[in-house]
């Protein structure tokens, strides 16, 4: 019995969102690699974010899980009407690491950017992709004044497979993000077997 | 004789949310919400009215959290509790899985920017 008023309220559109997540070591460049893409500025939320439960005795009242909050950023790219592009930053801080894996759900690609003056730091972000199965590029961010190696030579101290793009990265620069961007998608498309037109 | 009083201006999270703090685990950072095309008017606290007007276009947990500059943990009850009262909707379609459609669509819209 379908009385409608006057004006049937219509149904609202059915919007998707997907997620990238952007890791990295503390102060790679992730919030400016966001911005430098992000419609609006990099925003800054507070999240608890599932810590360790490893030795806690599981009860039927409690939960095994303990959260801590943690500030992450992330911004927004409307693709079109009907699909958002959400960027978010894994916590800078190494100590919170271990808390990304509430980020990983629902993220269809990664991109870890990577310091060549830090190379180690870049390890924790790379293996935590590799680990959870998010397919991922790497960007090398080209800081003033850090030597400028060569992405083979980047690739090889990094050890990742030879199918994951590596390429150049100055977060400051809009152009390249979006090198990155396509870069992850053209990765995924291969990652699924999907060619793409253009 | 208390020490503090109501002039510091801060509202303790749990005053927002009823003390409560269980949510729906459904809901991620990045899980989209509109208003419910039709709603009924109801009572509702400022907060609920806030993601309320938010969600006139469909916008994140992480956003209504950074809009309203409160905790996740405080939006997930408030939404929670507007889901209960049909007053928003979640979108469901979450692409978590990747279709060659939205591939060429991000491709596309990044390549536009």
């Amino acid at each position: 019995m379908a009385s409608a008023p006057s004006e049937a309220p219509p149904a609202p559109i059915e919007v998707s969102a997907v997620k990238f997540v952007v890791a990295g070591g503390f102060g790679v460049g992730k919030t400016t690699f966001i911005g430098a893409v992000s419609e609006v500025r990099p925003l800054t939320t507070e999240a608890a974010m599932t810590a360790v439960s490893d030795g806690v005795d599981d009860t039927t009242h409690v939960s095994a899980k303990t959260t801590t909050t943690v500030a992450l950023d992330f911004g927004r790219i409307s693709i079109d009407p009907t699909l958002i592009l959400y960027l978010f930053g894994t916590p800078g801080q190494e100590r919170f690491g271990f808390m990304w894996d509430d980020l990983a759900v629902g993220a269809i690609g990664g991109i870890a950017l990577v310091d060549t003056r830090r190379i180690d730091d870049s390890f924790v972000a790379i293996d935590w992709f590799e680990a959870r199965k998010v397919p991922f590029v790497v960007g090398v961010n080209t800081f003033d004044g850090a030597e400028r190696f060569a992405i083979e030579e980047i690739r090889e101290a990094l050890g990742v497979a030879p199918e994951i793009p590596v390429l150049p990265c100055d977060a400051r620069s809009k152009a390249e993000v979006k090198d990155v961007l396509v870069a992850l998608v053209g990765h995924l498309a291969a990652g699924s077997g999907v060619t793409l037109d253009a | 004789m208390s020490t503090t009083g109501p002039e510091d201006g801060f509202i303790r999270p749990f005053v927002i949310t009823g003390g409560r703090t269980a949510h729906r685990t459904d809901l991620q950072l990045d899980t989209l919400l509109s208003a419910a095309p039709a709603r009924r008017p109801r009572q509702l606290g400022f907060e609920h009215r806030a993601v309320i007007a938010l969600c006139e276009h469909p916008i994140s947990i992480a956003e209504l959290a950074t809009s309203l500059d409160l905790p996740v943990g405080v939006i997930t009850v408030v939404v929670d509790d507007l889901l209960e009262a049909e007053q928003v909707v979640v979108h469901r379609n979450r692409s978590a899985t990747v279709s060659a459609d939205v591939l060429e669509r991000i491709l596309n819209g990044v390549r536009a920017l």
